[in-house]
Parts: C-alpha cells; sequence; structure tokens
C-alpha cells in the first residue's frame, strides 16, 4: 500500500510537472514555484539527516575500535569545531570558522584538485599508448587541441589556434551532440517510466 | 503484489500517462484552431510556441505504449548487449577470488531525481544481487543523504532476494562527504585501504571523476564506468577498462532488471534513437536541397 | 604505483616548479570567446543586472577565481548591478566574497 502510494504521488507530480511546462495559468505556475521551494526545504532537511548518519556511523566505528577508527575522531572533531565557532563567532569575514575554512579546508581542497594535473598526465599516457589507429588521431588532435589552448600554440603558427577551434567545435561538438541526443532520449524514457509507474529504483528496489 | 497485479497496474499507469498526453495535445489544437480564426486567441493559456516538445512526448509515450502492448503479446524484445555490462560478472568474480570488496559509486553532483541516479540504482541492485551471492562485500559512499536511504533499502532488498539477508550491512553504505573533492578524497581514501579488487563508477560525475579512475585504477582495480556527464566521459574512456557511454546507461539500467517492462522501455528508447537519426537526416537533406529549415519551422 | 607512473609525476611536477620559477613569457592574446562575453556586458544599458552563477567550490578557485573577478570588475566599470548565486554552499561563500572584494576595490561598497 506504501509502494502504491509513492508511485501514484510519483505518477501525479511528474504529469503536473509535465502539464505545467505546456501551460500558462496562473494556478499552474504558482503551484510549480510551491512545489519547486517545498523541493528545497525538503533538501535541506536531508542534510542534517546525512550529518546525523555521519556522526551515529563514525561513532559506532570508534565505539567498536574499527580498523581506521582515528580517521573517525579526526573527522568528528572537525564537524565538532566548525560547528561550535560557526554558531557562537559566525562565518563572517575574520571570524575563526573562516579563518579555519580560508587555511585549512581551501588549501586542502585544492590539494585534491591539483591532483588532477598529474592524473590527467597518467590517464592520457594509457590512451595514447595503445597502438592502434584511433589512438594515433586521438595523440594528434590532443596535441593540437593542448597546444591551440596556451599562448604557446599562437607563437608557433596562427593556424594552430584556429585547427583546435576547429576540432572542438566541428568533429568534437559533434560527437557531444550526438552522445547528448541519446541521453536526452534515454532521460525521457526513464522519466515516462515514473511517470508510468515502471520506474521504482527511487523507492529502494521494491 | 502479485506478478499479473503489478502488470496490470504498470499497464494502467500507462494508460494513465498515454491519457494526459493525448488530452493536452487536444489542447494546442484548439489553440492552433482559434489562432486562424483570431490572432490574439494563441495568446491564451497554452504555450504554442512549446507544440514541437508536445508532440515529442505524444511520440514517445506512443513508442513506449507499442513496446508494451507487443511484451503484453507475448513478443520478446530483441535487447542489445553491453560489453561494460558482460564485464560486470568478471570483476565480481575477481574481487571474490581476491578477497576483496567491490565499490559502487553513483557519483557526485546527482539526487534521487536525476534520472541518471534512477538508472544506476537499476544496475546497482543487479550488481548488489550478485556480491551478495558471491558473499563479497559491498561499498558505497554517497555525497547525497536520500541516495544513502534508497541505496540501504536497494541493497537490503538484493540481499533478500539473493537469500543472503545476513550479507548485508548498513555500514557500508554511507554519506561521506556534500563537498566534491571531499567527497573524491574520502572516496579515495577507501580505495587505499581497502583495495577493491572492482569499481564501479555510475552516475553523474564532475571534476572528481578522473581521481577516482585513476586512484581505482593505481589500487589494482577493474574499473567500470558510465556517466552522462560528456566532459567526464572523455576521462573515464581513457582511463576506465570498461565505460557505459551516454544513454548505454540507461539502457544498461533496463536490460538488468529483466523485466518485461523496463525491456519495453529500452526498446522504446533505441526505437526513438532511429526516429530522431531519421529526422536528423531528412532535416539535413532538406536544407542542403531545398532551402527548408525543418528545425527552424517547428520551433516557430 | 607503476615506474612509468612515477616518470610521468615527475616530469608534471618538474614542468610545473619550472614554469613557476622562470615565468616563460609568450604573448597573450584575447580569445573569440572572451571578447564576446566582455562586448555583450559592455553593450547592456546601466539599468541592467548581471547575474553570475558561483557555481564552484574552495578547490578551484585558484582556476575559476580570476574568471569571477574579471567579470565582475567587467560590470561593475560599466556600472552594471550585479546579482551572484551558486548551487553550491561554497560557491555562495567564495561568490559574496568575490563580489565584496571587487566591489571595495571599484569603490562601491
Amino acid at each position: 500500500m506504501r509502494d502504491r502510494l509513492a508511485i501514484i504521488t510519483a505518477t501525479l507530480a511528474g504529469a503536473f510537472m509535465a502539464l505545467q511546462y505546456f501551460v500558462t495559468l496562473p494556478v499552474a505556475n504558482s503551484a510549480y514555484r510551491a512545489i519547486l521551494s517545498w523541493m528545497q526545504i525538503i533538501a535541506a532537511f536531508a542534510i542534517v539527516v546525512g550529518v546525523f548518519g555521519v556522526i551515529r556511523l563514525h561513532l559506532e566505528r570508534i565505539g567498536r575500535k574499527r580498523a581506521g577508527w582515528l580517521y573517525s575522531v579526526t573527522l568528528l572533531a572537525g564537524v565538532l569545531v566548525m560547528s561550535i565557532l560557526g554558531f557562537a563567532g559566525g562565518i563572517d569575514r575574520g571570524t575563526s570558522f573562516q579563518w579555519i575554512f580560508d587555511h585549512w579546508q581551501a588549501p586542502m581542497q585544492s590539494t585534491v584538485f591539483s591532483l588532477l594535473a598529474f592524473y590527467i598526465a597518467s590517464a592520457a599516457y594509457r590512451g595514447f599508448r595503445a597502438r592502434s589507429g584511433e589512438s594515433v588521431i586521438l595523440v594528434l588532435a590532443a596535441i593540437i587541441v593542448m597546444l591551440g589552448r596556451v599562448p604557446l600554440g599562437e607563437w608557433l603558427s596562427p593556424i594552430v589556434p584556429n585547427v583546435s577551434d576547429w576540432i572542438l567545435n566541428v568533429p568534437a561538438l559533434a560527437a557531444k551532440r550526438a552522445i547528448l541526443i541519446g541521453i536526452g532520449l534515454g532521460m525521457v524514457a526513464t522519466s515516462l517510466k515514473v511517470i508510468a509507474g515502471l520506474e521504482r529504483t527511487y523507492l529502494g528496489g521494491r | 503484489m502479485s506478478a499479473l497485479n503489478r502488470r496490470g497496474f504498470i499497464y494502467s499507469r500507462i494508460a494513465i500517462a498515454i491519457l494526459i498526453c493525448l488530452v493536452t495535445a487536444l489542447i494546442p489544437a484548439a489553440v492552433l484552431a482559434d489562432a486562424s480564426s483570431s490572432a490574439t486567441a494563441a495568446a491564451g493559456w497554452f504555450h504554442s510556441s512549446r507544440i514541437a516538445e508536445l508532440v515529442g512526448i505524444v511520440i514517445a509515450v506512443l513508442v513506449l505504449a507499442i513496446a508494451a502492448l507487443l511484451v503484453k503479446r507475448g513478443k520478446r524484445l530483441q535487447l542489445r548487449s553491453l560489453p561494460a555490462l558482460d564485464a560486470v560478472g568478471d570483476a565480481l568474480g575477481r574481487a571474490t577470488e581476491l578477497g576483496t570488496p567491490v565499490l559502487y559509486s553513483t557519483g557526485w553532483g546527482g539526487d534521487m531525481g536525476r534520472p541518471t541516479t534512477m538508472a544506476s540504482m537499476g544496475i546497482l541492485a543487479e550488481i548488489a544481487k550478485r556480491a551478495a551471492e558471491y558473499n563479497c562485500r559491498l561499498l558505497f559512499p554517497s555525497h547525497d543523504p536520500l541516495i544513502v536511504s534508497v541505496a540501504q533499502e536497494t541493497v537490503s532488498q538484493s540481499a533478500l532476494a539473493a537469500g543472503r539477508p545476513d550479507w548485508y550491512r548498513a555500514d557500508d553504505i554511507s554519506f561521506v562527504s556534500q563537498s566534491q573533492l571531499g567527497y573524491a578524497a574520502a572516496v579515495d581514501g577507501m580505495m587505499a585501504r581497502e583495495h577493491p579488487g572492482a569499481v564501479f563508477l555510475r552516475g553523474s560525475f564532475e571534476g572528481g571523476a578522473l581521481i577516482l579512475a585513476e586512484t581505482a585504477h593505481q589500487t589494482g582495480a577493474l574499473t567500470i564506468a558510465g556517466t552522462d556527464s560528456t566532459i567526464e566521459l572523455s576521462f573515464f574512456l581513457v582511463a576506465c577498462d570498461y565505460t557505459l557511454i551516454g544513454e548505454e546507461l540507461f539502457a544498461a539500467s533496463g536490460i538488468v532488471a529483466k523485466d518485461p517492462a523496463a525491456a519495453a522501455a529500452v526498446w522504446s528508447q533505441d526505437w526513438l534513437k532511429y526516429l530522431v537519426l531519421t529526422l536528423l537526416i531528412v532535416g539535413a537533406a532538406l536544407t542542403a536541397t531545398v532551402g527548408f529549415n525543418l528545425f527552424q519551422w517547428t520551433a516557430k | 604505483m607503476g615506474p612509468s607512473r612515477r616518470w610521468i609525476f615527475a616530469v608534471v611536477g618538474v614542468v610545473a616548479v619550472a614554469a613557476m620559477i622562470f615565468r616563460p613569457g609568450f604573448p597573450l592574446s584575447v580569445g573569440k570567446e572572451t571578447r564576446h562575453v566582455f562586448d555583450l556586458i559592455g553593450s547592456l544599458d546601466s539599468s541592467s543586472i548581471v547575474m553570475i552563477s558561483f557555481d564552484h567550490e574552495a578547490s578551484s578557485l585558484p582556476e575559476v577565481g580570476p574568471l569571477g573577478s574579471a567579470i565582475v570588475d567587467h560590470c561593475f566599470r560599466e556600472g552594471i548591478r550585479v546579482v551572484g548565486l551558486a548551487l553550491f554552499s561554497e560557491g555562495t561563500a567564495a561568490g559574496y566574497e568575490l563580489i565584496n572584494r571587487r566591489a571595495r576595490a571599484a569603490g562601491k561598497s
């Protein structure tokens, strides 16, 4: 019964959202905006649920001294310190919360982000190493596009950025659009499945 | 719900969807009829500029309905095979032999309302079922608490379906961080500590995709990916062992479901693709030969 | 980690550090897309509002921050009001801080 109610709700909500796109009635417009607001409110509550879930999980790991329980201590200390600093002193410029954000969190995140430079190089190496006709085209296109995106390319020849632009705007874009059309159709099929009650993965596979 | 009742319920939902689309299709027809007699009538309560989209939706619903009817009449729909799906068995077998867990991620950025996440959950259900049969541990870190709830329910149902309810560990399906790079760092750490034999990256991905794929490769895992992000797709194609490209992710979800209704959806998706392909060819030919732009005409 | 990957990582590291130390100077020209965006903002009248979405986190500040600064500065030069928004909570803080900083620099705070 509970599942049936959820499916009927999804069918009605999905059909309404599809319908409101085609009508200009003020009532449909305001209902649409109300649904969007409710979605935001529910999503905000979900964060609270998530945070409590994380705290419970890591308290349990510490309690049972599971492998890597010290990481759990670090995580909980972070949650506790940032919450206290945020609630007590605020999050504006000049506060301790902001100082930790600027001097700890941002550099740590930037460090993870900077790994991309190394990972792109190693992934590209593996991609280029494959001895096939496709990999030769891949290498050539990559060299031209990379040169065309940096000042060195233009310094070598003004043709390089133009060829780079052509690769990006013609063959690459054509392939991208073909993939996007497929994705769009996949999304349409999935959405119709939700409206028709065929897609029930959001219920947890019941 | 019995299979018969469930099927009846499914077709009644399709009937409702078709009814809704047909009713909405009649409205623009009425508006257009008014427009021909009075120029101002078209500015009524219907977006007359969106008729092309409406026609597209009606066609999509009709194709899905035809597929559902064929299934109902007992026709066995021929579905394509996907190498990235066929490799799932090998990946799980490898992890089981090595005595390592497998890691499944629906990515970062998508929520439960996104079709990509729904498709990924469909694949998770099948992988979890097989992992339970093999007694292979499954790790599922997520950036979204709602996805965690749905995944816990999905995996526990799969464990039940496999006859191994004891295999399910709720702790292995956890929320880690809503921050993109925080999520990537947490999953990387998990891979470095647990050394999963196989890593499944299927869903919405953004900047952290390559970090996850390369770490998985470095830790020796077999990586099977799939995403609807065209930017991250290029990273997956070079960094992963198998990749579901774009719509293959949606098709894969239907193929693994082994459900006639899901098969009908995959079949309809393929036929819609042929239809779009035909339209593109006809449109390009009309523009090149007689200078008639079909797409501008439909946008009017 | 295989030996080939070690070498790749070493080469990337050396090139990145060398570029920071020696700072090789190549002529830098403004691309078509950049010119188009700036011309578009320049063509707006002063009553217009430009909405800028700071859809990034602290991690990509070094990459996206200067981009945001350049657009916000250009809007302020043209006397156009700016509205910032973000999909990520960190983006809200980063955008808020950036707009305030550039507004102070432009004498508009």
